[in-house]
């Protein structure tokens, strides 16, 4: 982990310029929404107190208007990133903690039980990890856990092949049988040797995952499965607001979706340029660590 | 291995993957919380007998493994059950959802792969310069915004100028003389001859299409650069150009039929996501396909149909990729063996 660090910060120089400058770009932009995020809760924003003013244009009282109970838009959508980046975190939590642990297990120990194992996360990536949220969203109730582990299981399947796909590629070379015949257990061979080669992979796909993650809980709130009101949260807010777009009210449904824009490009450029980057080093980088 | 075997073992190959998923879904449905008895009774005061009674006639009441083998036997003789909400055959409700989705998914890629391999192409020629630079943020940011947000906008667009497009609804129904024959409306038209039915199937298809197809064809054109970009790098380009062949003639023969084999492949494989992006669509602007019909049934927690849409969508991602790999082996011999 620190070879990787040191990797990240003192080979800069090295990288392609195309990637440095998306993983530039990418951290400022989570950088900038993080920071509103950290404004909401510092300045003290209510997301939940109603007014008179309903469904009131932006303007200098209201910088992005109020929504249909009169509640001010931009605390809503401020407010509405914790909201949206926790439970997208916590899919990704979920998913890669699970998905990858099944992988590397399934990989290093082979056999009949990795044939089920794979077919069976065959079986589910067949499916489009929107629709596996729905059932799961549906069947057990909303909440930031819940549907935080309906979205992870759409996402298991692919640390589960990543993982598993490096295991396999390196359990047979010399030096993890040289670390086995001097007495090393599996635990300490399982992840003290093979799951670092996957780390970098790991990290590129949780960094793009947490875009997609804040896309699904969104899709999620806007079909009505996500977190329920009176929470802020963009896809419900967005969803809500959208009844009022046939009378002209277009703020309700526009400025939370802006927000995910925003947050989605933020993480999916510092995940696709990580990824370009640890594909251009991988060779320098095996004998690292 | 021949042609025929591979397609023969690679068809094989599904059936026990769509068995798995089947049975994943079945007892993921049955062991989280949520009853279907209670969403279909609702709020409504039911004394224990009449729940009891739902209970039974719905066969919930039976332990799981027999209601999981009755289940599995009857989909093999093609009996996806009965949809408790419907009240109709599961395949009846999957027949009459089918045709709007596929009229939606198919103008939508009908738009995304030329717009997508154009604008790839186009990007790829110009790789590093202005118009690379302004495609490839375009699409980047394309592909960052939500297929339901994008579909919002352009009803906002349309109510905020008065535009004449319909924003809602497969058709409008006020129009009348069309033979219902396929369900798929354009179909529809032009075999009842009728041209304003026409005219109203595109305008509705409209806003919906635009939304789909262009995410598709966001992510289509990130891959069709990559892959053209990676080929022109390869020595037989530089080959061509030094046998005196011109850059155009260079880029048509030579490059471009080598790069659309990956681009066709991943395209193929976007399914999945064509799929996700339709039942958001189909909730956005009010259109009758199986994306609408999941969240209904998902809404009253209705088993039947719930598994009768989640084999549906199996099937037609699997289908996708059994097609890639079928004509990545006619391109390519090598994967055969």
């Amino acid at each position: 982990m620190s070879a990787l660090l040191k990797l990240l910060l003192t080979k800069s120089g090295m990288w392609p310029k195309s990637s440095r400058t998306m993983v530039i770009a990418g951290a400022v932009i989570v950088a900038i929404v993080l920071s509103l995020d950290a404004y909401a809760h510092i300045v003290g924003l209510n997301p939940f107190t109603t007014s008179h003013q309903v469904l009131s244009p932006p303007s200098f009282a209201h910088v992005m208007g109020t929504d249909q109970i009169g509640r001010e838009l931009f605390s809503r959508v401020s407010f509405g990133t914790t909201f949206s980046l926790l439970v997208a975190f916590v899919s990704v939590a979920i998913s890669v903690s699970i998905g990858s642990a099944i992988g590397a297990l399934s990989g290093f120990f082979g056999g009949k039980t990795d044939r089920v194992t794979s077919l069976a996360f065959d079986a589910l990536y067949a499916l489009p990890p929107l629709i596996i949220a729905i059932l799961i969203a549906a069947m057990i109730g909303p909440g930031i856990i819940n549907t935080g582990l309906a979205i992870a299981i759409g996402y298991m399947p692919q640390y589960f092949r990543v993982v598993r796909g490096i295991i396999l590629s390196i359990k047979e070379r010399p030096f993890i049988e040289s670390t086995r015949s001097i007495g090393a257990g599996y635990g300490r061979l399982i992840f003290h040797h093979m799951i670092p080669y996957a780390i970098p992979s790991i990290i590129a796909l949780i960094t793009l995952n947490m875009g997609s993650g804040i896309v699904d809980v969104a899709g999620l709130g806007f079909l009505g499965l996500g977190l329920p009101p009176p929470t802020p949260e963009w896809g419900t807010d967005l969803g809500r607001g959208r009844d009022f777009i046939t009378s002209g009210a277009w703020w309700p449904s526009t400025f939370p979706g802006l927000m995910i824009v925003i947050s989605v490009l933020g993480f999916t450029l510092l995940g696709q340029g990580l990824d370009e980057i640890f594909r251009s080093t991988s060779t320098k980088q095996k004998e690292k660590f | 291995m021949r042609l025929r075997s591979f397609i023969v073992l690679r068809v094989l190959l599904t059936i026990p993957m769509i068995l798995i998923l089947v049975t994943v879904v079945f007892f993921i449905m049955r062991v989280l919380p949520g009853d279907p008895v209670l969403a279909v009774i609702g709020s409504r005061n039911a004394s224990e007998q009449q729940i009891e009674l739902l209970r039974h006639q719905l066969g919930l009441d039976k332990p799981l493994y027999l209601q999981y083998l009755g289940y599995i036997g009857s989909l093999l003789r093609g009996d996806f059950g009965y949809s408790m909400v419907r009240q109709d055959p599961v395949t009846t409700e999957l027949a009459i959802a089918l045709p709007p989705t596929i009229e939606l998914t198919f103008w939508s890629m009908l738009l995304a792969i030329p717009l997508g391999i154009y604008s790839g192409v186009m990007a790829a020629k110009h790789a590093g310069g202005k118009i690379d630079a302004s495609i490839r943020i375009g699409s980047l940011v394309r592909w960052c915004v939500p297929v339901f947000w994008f579909g919002l906008l352009l009803q906002i667009l349309v109510v905020l100028y008065g535009l004449p497009f319909p924003i809602a609804g497969q058709a409008n129904s006020r129009i009348v003389g069309v033979p219902d024959v396929t369900g798929l409306y354009v179909v529809d038209a032009v075999l009842g001859r009728n041209p304003q039915a026409l005219a109203d199937a595109f305008l509705h298809l409209l806003l919906p299409v635009l939304t789909l197809g262009t995410t598709m064809a966001a992510s289509i054109t990130q891959i069709a650069r990559t892959n053209i970009i990676g080929v022109l790098g390869e020595e037989h380009i530089k080959v061509a150009g030094l046998k005196g062949c011109t850059d155009e003639r260079v880029f048509r023969k030579h490059a471009l039929p080598n790069a659309l084999i990956p681009i066709l492949t991943y395209t193929g494989l976007q399914v999945a996501v064509l799929l996700q992006g339709a039942i958001l669509t189909e909730t956005v602007f009010s259109w009758p396909g199986l994306g609408r019909l999941l969240i209904v049934a998902v809404g009253y927690r209705d088993f039947n149909l719930i598994q009768g849409c989640v084999i549906l969508f199996a099937l037609v991602v699997s289908a996708a990729n059994l097609i890639v790999d079928i004509s990545y082996a006619i391109i390519d011999p090598r994967v055969r063996f």
